[in-house]
C-alpha cells in the first residue's frame, strides 16, 4: 500500500513536471546569406526558385550603350544588423559546355571598385538587390556567355540555403529567348527561336523582350490578336516563298500553333 | 489466468454502465417563428441624382415580444473582376434614400432582425437606376450619306410620348458615315468609362461605313470604328457587330474579328479571324445565325460554304453536313439571299439562290449544329410570292412564318403548308425599306410581339408596330413612329435588357 502511495505521488510530480510552457523558438544560427524572389513574392513558396536565371541581350540598347545591369534579389537570413555587413559574390564555372563569361570583358567583375561597394546589406535592412554589370564585348554579336554567380562565405555571412546561393546570367548581342517566353507563351506562339523572333519584331513592330511578353498576357483578346498577327504573316510569307517556307537557325521549319 | 478474466469483465462492465446514457433531450415542438416584411416591390426605376426611393415596409413576427432592429443595404449586379461589396444605406425601418448610384441595376437589401430571438429575415429588390437614354425605341436611320439614332420615349408603357431626334450626334457632335445598317446591345462589353475596367452596357451601332461602340446611360461614344480594333481594317465595311458566344463578333468587310468575353479584355477586336492554314481569302455574307449560347454560323460567299467561330479562336471552324442532310454545307455552289436564326435550338431559315442556274431558288429550314448541319429545303417556285422577295425576316422562336417584301407589299409564308398570305400594303408613295419581328419579355408592363414595318417617303419614315395573332398581321398598328431619313434597324432598350434579351438577326 505504501508503495502504491509513493507511486502516486511520483506520478503526481512527473505529470506535473511535464506541464511547462514552451519557449518560443529563436534563431541561434549565425547570419547567412541566400539570393531570393522579389520582395513581394518572398511569402509565396512557388516564388522560392523563381529569378534563378536571367537572360540578358543588348540588342535592343543603342549601339553606344556598352554595358547594361542585370539585378537580383538577395536576403540576409539571421535578422538585421546595427552595421553594414559585406557579402561575397565568385564565379563559378559552367561545365556544361556553355562559354562562361570572363570578369572584365563580359562583365564587371565583383571586386571592381566601382560595383564591390554595392555589395553590401545596410545596417537595418535584410534584403538588398545584387547589381550585375554586364559588358558589351565584342563576343556578345556571335555569342552567348553564361555567368554563374555564387555567394561566398565571409565574415559578415555564411550561407544559406544550397538551392538559393546561385544565380545564372546569359548575356548576348543576339536576339535570345526572354525569360518570359514561358511554357504558356509556347501554347500561342510556338517554341523559341531567333529566326522566330526576329520575324515578330518585323511583323508587329513589338521587341518581343521581358517586358512586352510579361504584359502580353494580361489581356487574352490582345493574345489572340498577336497570335494571328504573327500566323497570317507567317503563312503570307511562306505563301510567297513557294518551296522555301521560313525556317530557324537550327533549320527548323518556323511554326505558330 | 484468472486475472485476465477478471480484468476482461471489469472493462466489460466499464464499457457497459458508460454506454447507459439517459437521453435528456430538448426538443421543442413549439412552431418556428416567422417574420413577415410587406410593402416593398421586387422592383423600381429611378433616376441617379434626381429620385429619392422612399419606402415603409411593414414588420412583423409570429413571436410575441418581437423587438426589431433594420438595416438597408445596397450593392451592384454584373460585376465582374471583384465581388460586390453590400454598402449600409440605414438602420431604420423606414428608408429616404437619395439615389446617387450609376445606372445600372442594383440590389436593395433590407433586414429585420427580433433582437429578442435573433432570427433575421431578409427582403431585396432590384433598383433600375437609369437615364433619359436607358428606356425607349433607338430608331437607327440614314439621310443617305450619314447615319444617326432617334430616341423614342417610353416613360409608362411601349408607345412613345415623345422623341429626341438626331440623338447620337446631338451628345456625340457627329454622325456616322453611310448608310444605317444594324443595331446591338452588350451590358458586359469591357470599358474604363466609370474609370475602371469593368463591364458596361454599351450599344453597337454599325453603318455600312462605320461603327462606333456607345454607353447607353449617356450615349457617348466608348471607342469609334478605329478604337474598337487593335489594328483597324483599312476598309471600313461592318454588317454586324455584337455579342456571341463568349465573345463580341465583328463581321466587317467579310471578314471576322472577336473579343473573347470571357477572359480580361479592353474592349477591341482582336486580328482578323483566318479561314484555314493556307489563309484562304473569304468573305463571310451579312446574315448570320448567332446568340449568346452557341457559337455563331456564318456563310463564305467565296466558297460557298457554312462556317463557325470559337470567340478565342483565330482560325474559322469548318461545319460538318448531318447525315440525309439536302443540301452540302460545304462548297455547294449557292448564293445566300438572306438567313436568320428562328429559335435557340438554335435553328435558322436560309434563302438560297443557285449560282449556276440563277432561277433556282431554295427556301432552306436549318438546323445549325456544326457536327451535323442539317438542311431541308424547299425549291421555290417562280410563281411563288416569296420567289421575287426584296426583304426577308424570321418570326423568331413564335409561329413557324417567314415575313418577306414584295413590291409595297408585307407577305408571310407558313414554313409548315408553304402558305404564302397577303399581310400589309404600304399606302400609296411610301417603299418599305425595313422588316422584322421585335420581341421582348423581360417585364411584363413593357412586354410586346411586334411585326415592325419601316418605310420611306420622300426624306421621311415611318415605322409601324404590328401585332400578330397566329402570325397574321393585326389591320392597324400598335404603334407608329415618323422621323427623317430610311430606317436601317430598331432596338428597344430598358434597364433590363441584357446581352441574351434579343436574338440579333436581319
Amino acid at each position: 500500500m505504501k508503495t502504491t502511495k509513493y507511486f502516486m505521488v511520483a506520478l503526481l510530480l512527473l505529470t506535473w513536471a511535464a506541464c511547462k510552457k514552451e519557449d518560443y523558438k529563436m534563431f541561434t544560427d549565425v547570419a547567412r546569406i541566400q539570393f531570393g524572389p522579389d520582395v513581394t513574392r518572398i511569402y509565396q513558396t512557388s516564388y522560392n526558385l523563381a529569378d534563378t536565371t536571367k537572360d540578358f541581350t543588348f540588342v535592343y540598347n543603342a549601339p553606344t550603350n556598352k554595358q547594361d545591369t542585370v539585378w537580383f534579389d538577395i536576403y540576409a537570413i539571421g535578422g538585421v544588423s546595427t552595421k553594414d555587413r559585406i557579402f561575397k559574390l565568385q564565379q563559378v564555372a559552367d561545365t556544361t559546355g556553355a562559354l562562361n563569361a570572363v570578369p572584365g570583358v563580359d562583365y564587371k567583375a565583383f571586386t571592381d571598385a566601382s560595383v564591390n561597394s554595392k555589395y553590401v546589406i545596410k545596417a537595418g535592412e535584410r534584403n538588398t538587390l545584387v547589381p550585375i554589370v554586364l559588358l558589351r564585348s565584342a563576343t556578345l554579336k556571335t555569342a552567348t556567355v553564361t555567368l554563374i554567380i555564387k555567394v561566398a562565405a565571409n565574415d559578415d555571412f555564411q550561407l544559406g540555403e544550397t538551392t538559393n546561393i546561385w544565380r545564372k546570367v546569359t548575356s548576348t548581342d543576339r536576339l535570345s529567348k526572354p525569360a518570359a517566353w514561358t511554357s504558356t507563351i509556347n501554347i500561342y506562339f510556338g517554341t523559341y527561336s531567333v529566326v522566330k523572333h526576329q520575324f515578330m519584331i518585323d511583323v508587329t513592330g513589338k521587341k518581343w523582350d521581358q517586358t512586352f511578353l510579361s504584359g502580353v498576357l494580361s489581356d487574352f483578346t490582345q493574345l489572340i490578336y498577336y497570335t494571328n498577327v504573327c500566323k497570317t504573316a507567317l503563312i503570307n510569307y511562306n505563301n510567297a516563298h513557294p518551296g522555301n517556307p521560313l525556317r530557324d537557325e537550327t533549320g527548323a521549319l518556323v511554326v505558330f500553333p | 489466468m484468472k486475472k485476465l478474466y477478471i480484468l476482461t469483465l471489469a472493462v466489460t462492465i466499464a464499457a457497459m454502465v458508460s454506454s447507459c446514457y439517459k437521453d435528456k433531450g430538448n426538443y421543442s415542438y413549439a412552431t418556428s417563428e416567422v417574420i413577415t416584411i410587406t410593402g416593398i416591390a421586387p422592383s423600381y426605376d429611378k433616376i441617379s441624382k434626381q429620385d429619392k426611393i422612399t419606402l415603409t415596409p411593414t414588420v412583423s413576427s409570429s413571436s410575441p415580444n418581437a423587438s426589431f432592429e433594420y438595416f438597408w443595404g445596397i450593392y451592384e449586379t454584373n460585376v465582374q473582376g471583384s465581388v460586390p461589396k453590400i454598402d449600409t444605406i440605414a438602420k431604420t425601418l423606414n428608408l429616404d434614400y437619395f439615389i446617387t448610384q450609376s445606372a445600372k441595376a442594383w440590389v436593395l437589401v433590407f433586414g429585420a432582425k427580433n433582437k429578442t430571438t435573433g432570427l433575421q429575415q431578409l427582403v431585396t429588390s432590384t433598383i433600375n437606376v437609369i437615364t433619359p437614354f436607358t428606356r425607349g425605341w433607338y430608331v437607327l436611320k440614314d439621310d443617305g450619306t450619314s447615319t444617326d439614332l432617334d430616341l423614342f420615349l417610353t416613360p409608362t408603357s411601349i408607345v412613345p410620348s415623345s422623341q429626341i431626334n438626331n440623338v447620337f450626334s446631338l451628345i456625340n457632335g457627329k454622325k456616322l458615315n453611310g448608310k444605317a445598317q444594324f443595331l446591338s446591345f452588350d451590358n458586359t462589353y469591357k470599358s474604363m468609362v466609370t474609370g475602371v475596367l469593368g463591364n458596361t452596357k454599351a450599344l453597337f451601332v454599325t453603318s455600312d461605313k462605320d461603327a462606333s461602340v456607345i454607353d447607353i446611360n449617356s450615349l457617348l461614344e466608348i471607342r469609334d470604328f478605329n478604337s474598337l480594333f487593335y489594328t483597324p481594317p483599312s476598309i471600313k465595311a461592318p454588317t454586324f457587330v455584337g455579342p456571341g458566344s463568349q465573345a463580341d463578333f465583328f463581321i466587317n468587310a467579310g471578314q471576322l474579328y472577336s473579343i473573347y468575353s470571357m477572359s480580361s479584355n479592353v474592349g477591341q477586336f482582336a486580328a482578323r479571324q483566318l479561314k484555314d492554314a493556307l489563309n484562304t481569302d473569304y468573305y463571310l455574307s451579312k446574315y448570320f445565325i448567332n446568340f449568346t449560347l452557341a457559337n455563331p454560323i456564318f456563310f463564305d460567299e467565296n466558297s460557298s460554304s457554312f462556317v463557325s467561330a470559337g470567340g478565342a479562336g483565330t482560325v474559322l471552324n469548318s461545319v460538318s453536313d448531318a447525315t440525309g442532310t439536302a443540301m452540302k454545307a460545304n462548297n455547294n455552289n449557292k448564293t445566300l439571299l438572306y438567313m436568320g436564326i428562328k429559335t435557340t435550338t438554335p435553328t435558322g431559315v436560309a434563302l438560297f439562290q443557285d449560282k449556276t442556274n440563277t432561277s433556282l431558288k431554295i427556301l432552306t429550314a436549318i438546323t445549325a449544329n456544326t457536327a451535323a448541319f442539317n438542311m431541308v429545303n424547299d425549291t421555290l417556285l417562280n410563281t411563288s410570292k416569296l420567289y421575287s422577295a426584296t426583304l426577308v425576316t424570321t418570326n423568331l422562336v413564335d409561329e413557324n412564318f417567314i415575313y418577306f417584301v414584295v413590291g409595297n407589299q408585307v407577305w408571310s409564308r407558313n414554313l409548315s403548308n408553304k402558305f404564302e398570305q397577303l399581310q400589309y400594303t404600304a399606302p400609296a408613295g411610301e417603299t418599305i425599306t425595313y422588316l422584322r419581328h421585335k420581341k421582348y419579355t423581360a417585364e411584363a408592363t413593357y412586354a410586346y410581339n411586334y411585326i415592325a414595318i419601316g418605310t420611306k417617303s420622300g426624306t421621311g419614315y415611318t415605322v409601324r408596330m404590328f401585332t400578330k395573332t397566329s402570325g397574321n398581321l393585326a389591320a392597324t398598328p400598335d404603334i407608329t413612329m415618323n422621323g427623317t431619313g430610311s430606317v436601317g434597324d430598331i432596338i428597344y432598350m430598358s434597364p433590363s435588357v441584357g446581352s441574351n434579351t434579343y436574338l440579333p438577326t436581319y
